[in-house]
């Protein structure tokens, strides 16, 4: 029966080419405005190489300490984030990463390089699974001793070695030489845990007066032992700053933070939110939904309209289906079937669509080393809209044509 | 004539509502984007009130705060290299973050950007003064803090009336400054080309003994210097101490990257918004062209009874020209809700009221287009054959 569906459905689609063309160019055109909204969010936030734990992987960007309706936010220093983050109950690996305000500008050959460099523990390494190219990652060792050693990305390399292989060569950067020990793959800029030009042991540029207090210029990283314990170990650290020792606070009456995964990282920038709330996830999904819905309206209005004018040429077809016996129902399953089909080839051509654009974006570099994924959550939410859109736009039109009454349909007339 | 093309309309209203459904999304869509690049294209044709060219700003950063010493050998040491044309204090500096606070002047209560300077920043950034002075060293003396404002801090407070010397203060009362205007200038968008023009204080910065925000310089380089003279600069500057590390960002790259995270948004929003608008061409396209071929029998008796390919024409394109005008009056309608409700305070009444009226004309020129190709071909039908079409 379904072979026989699709068997008519293509005979319609052909019948009117410039039509089955319109409509096509608004469905591929939707679904790839979708897929490359997918593929750029799970990009961004997905768990992708080297963030393959992301969706584990717990953040602390930034504390807030207040005192009366003064209040002060910046990242968390790192006698803090030793006491209160290394310490978290149900977690596999704990990190500490610097991330300084003065980032470093290395004059080379009469060029000018500026660098984004990471100071970083050997944890943050397991936490984060880079591609090497050469090479080998920052130990226990470098870090104990602060031996003057550094990671490079590909591009970093490409700007002062050239194509050749960079490992045991020197790199200075703000008056101090450091040799290269490995190099990884460019990581997108939008990556924010991940990213980096430069990453060296956390020991080499930790400024030892500004360990103490509770502000400093680091970030803490934590991977859960699994998903499930998340809000567990959010609450445990939420209590912990309520009760923290009142000699980090320097004067100040309380602090506030959170703990968060890199998708609430992302919903809390974009709402512009401060960092006592948390709960803004659900509010940032909701607006994701509702977001898709409206921008699918005018596309499934549109193809409602092309699929309603369509039913006078389909009627004696109809008519003769229902005199001799099919249901409302059957016709209605059919038609849908068939706008699925047809919803469906549009979703192909959306997912080529969306990796030229994709691929031009990329290479524009317009966004720092950006690398926009494929993976198979993205194809399956790809598939998941296109069925949602199908519906959407299907099932006014489906009602309305199994709907027709034999006796009017096989006269060729519109209800 | 209008009243058949009435009757028409009304007999099809199940199929013409959702046609109008159409057009008035596609009207809500338009309306939207045409908002965005009208705002944005209104705040660049502002002036921007600085001169970014050649203007380099120099970053110190020091391990500790104990470096007041430090930051007075840095300038000195500035002012020794020829390249520099000039050496000027600010901060915030344009194109980073700016800083906003409420000020209560003249019995209006308003914000403001703001940003401090020295006496020494107007050459650097070429501002130019409209009425009253720049700051001078002996401003430092004064019990008030002297402030120049811009023409649109002037105009919210003063109206017209001769601002200068007139003193404001915090809208937060319990902060005790006040602030006396000495100057005027024209507009000042620190943050960027597409910032609105918001009102603008420039606070002195006394030099001495206060210190000043320590670390910042923003400097005016002769034309066309190359990363040899920044690598001069760091050079001179990092002996001086330890603690001392030196960073140097032109204005012309900051601004192109500004542009380009303000720009690349637009553009993609524009790119869908033509794509969307596109398919709704073609949609109702199709749409029109497959009423027409169901209306043969009727258009040709229209024909034998006398119609000429005119009469048909017109028909057709007003049969969607009526459709398209309802649609509006009910987007309208949703349109001038947002205005009386204010959802849309970010935006001017202006720029608000011009977009609704470019996107009507844009949908209305859009409907019409769609019926050219299905009007030409229900006027291209031979009564003759149309009526034994059957």
């Amino acid at each position: 029966m379904l072979k026989n569906y699709i068997k008519i459905a293509f005979k319609v689609f052909l019948r009117r080419k410039f039509y089955t063309f319109i409509s096509l160019f608004g469905i591929s055109f939707t679904l790839t405005v979708l897929i490359i909204a997918v593929s750029v969010f799970e990009s961004m936030v997905g768990p992708v190489a080297p963030e393959i734990y992301a969706d584990r992987t717990l953040e602390v960007n930034s504390v807030r300490i207040f005192r009366g309706s003064n209040r002060n936010g910046a990242p968390p220093g790192y006698d803090f984030l030793d006491r209160y983050l290394r310490t978290l109950p149900l977690i596999q690996k704990a990190s500490i990463y610097s991330l300084s305000f003065s980032q470093p500008v290395v004059y080379h050959d009469g060029k000018r390089l500026e660098l984004i460099l990471k100071g970083t523990d050997a944890a943050y390494w397991e936490i984060m699974r880079y591609t090497f190219i050469e090479g080998s990652r920052i130990t226990e060792e470098d870090d104990r001793d602060a031996n003057f050693t550094c990671i490079i990305n590909e591009a970093t390399r490409q700007k002062f070695f050239g194509s050749e292989p960079a490992t045991g060569k020197y790199i200075e950067m703000k008056e101090v030489r450091y040799r290269v020990k490995g190099v990884v793959k460019n990581v997108p800029r939008f990556r924010q845990c991940a990213f980096a030009d430069v990453w060296v042991p956390l020991s080499t540029v930790l400024d030892k007066n500004a360990l103490k207090g509770i502000h400093g210029q680091c970030r803490g990283i934590v991977l859960a032992v699994n998903k499930a314990v998340i809000p567990e170990i959010k609450k445990e650290y939420e209590s912990r700053l309520k009760n923290i020792d009142k000699g980090l606070l320097d004067g100040w009456d309380g602090a506030v933070g959170v703990i968060e995964t890199t998708y609430e990282r992302f919903t809390r920038n974009y709402f512009h939110q401060g960092f006592w709330s948390n709960d803004r996830a659900e509010t940032y999904t909701g607006f994701i939904i509702g977001t898709i819905l409206i921008f699918m309206l005018l596309p499934a209005v549109n193809l409602i309209n092309l699929n309603v004018s369509r039913i006078r040429e389909r009627s004696s077809e109809i008519g003769v289906r229902k005199t001799f016996g099919a249901t409302t129902w059957t016709l209605l399953g059919q038609l849908i079937v068939e706008n699925i089909l047809f919803t469906l080839i549009g979703g192909v051509a959306g997912f080529i669509f969306s990796y030229l654009v994709l691929g031009i974006a990329r290479d524009s570099g317009l966004i720092q080393y950006a690398e926009f994924t494929f993976n198979f959550r993205v194809f399956s939410m790809g598939i998941l809209l296109t069925l949602v859109f199908a519906l959407f736009s299907g099932i006014y039109p489906a009602w309305r044509m199994a709907r027709l009454h034999p006796v009017y349909a096989l006269r060729g007339e519109q209800i | 004539m209008i009243r058949n093309i009435l009757t028409i309309v009304w007999n099809q209203r199940r199929t013409n509502l959702l046609i109008a459904l159409e057009i008035t999304i596609s009207f809500l869509v338009l309306l939207f984007v045409m908002i965005q690049i009208l705002n944005n294209l209104f705040n660049y044709l502002e002036p921007l009130g600085f001169d970014y060219a050649n203007v380099w700003h120099i970053s110190i950063g020091g391990k500790g705060n104990q470096w007041q010493q430090e930051e007075e050998q840095v300038y000195n040491a500035l002012r020794e290299v020829p390249e520099i044309v000039s050496i000027g204090t600010t901060f915030p500096f344009p194109y980073a973050a700016g800083w906003s606070a409420n000020y209560s002047c003249n019995g209006a209560s308003f914000e403001a950007v703001n940003c401090l300077a020295g006496s020494d920043l107007m050459p650097v950034l070429g501002i130019r003064i409209l009425n009253g002075r720049w700051f001078s060293d002996s401003d430092a003396a004064n019990q008030m803090i002297a402030v120049v404002v811009n023409n649109v801090f002037v105009r919210r407070a003063f109206g017209d009336a001769n601002p200068i010397g007139k003193v404001f203060t915090l809208a937060d009362t319990k902060v005790r400054v006040e602030f006396r205007i000495i100057g005027v200038v024209e507009n000042f968008k620190i943050n960027g080309e597409f910032s609105t023009n918001n009102p603008f204080v420039f606070m002195f910065m006394k030099q001495k003994p206060v210190p000043r925000p320590v670390g910042n310089f923003i400097i005016r380089v002769i034309p066309r210097a190359t990363a040899a003279l920044e690598e001069k600069i760091v050079q001179k500057i990092q002996p001086i101490s330890k603690k001392v590390s030196a960073r140097i960002d032109r204005l012309e790259d900051m601004r192109k990257s500004y542009l380009q995270s303000e720009v690349a948004p637009l553009f993609a929003g524009g790119a869908i918004a033509f794509f969307m608008l596109l398919m709704v061409i073609l949609g109702l396209s199709g749409v029109l062209w497959l009423n027409v071929s169901r209306r043969i029998k009727e258009i040709g008796l229209r024909r034998a009874k006398g119609a000429t390919k005119n009469n048909i024409y017109n028909q057709i394109t007003g049969e969607l020209f009526c459709i398209a005008m309802f649609a509006l009056l009910v987007g309208n309608l949703i349109a001038i809700q947002f205005l009386l409700f204010d959802f849309m305070a970010f935006i001017s009444r202006e720029i608000y009221i011009i977009s609704i009226v470019i996107s009507s004309g844009i949908i209305l020129f859009i409907s019409y287009v769609c019926s050219i190709y299905p009007s030409y071909l229900a006027a291209r039908i031979h009564p003759a054959e149309a009526l034994h079409a059957e």
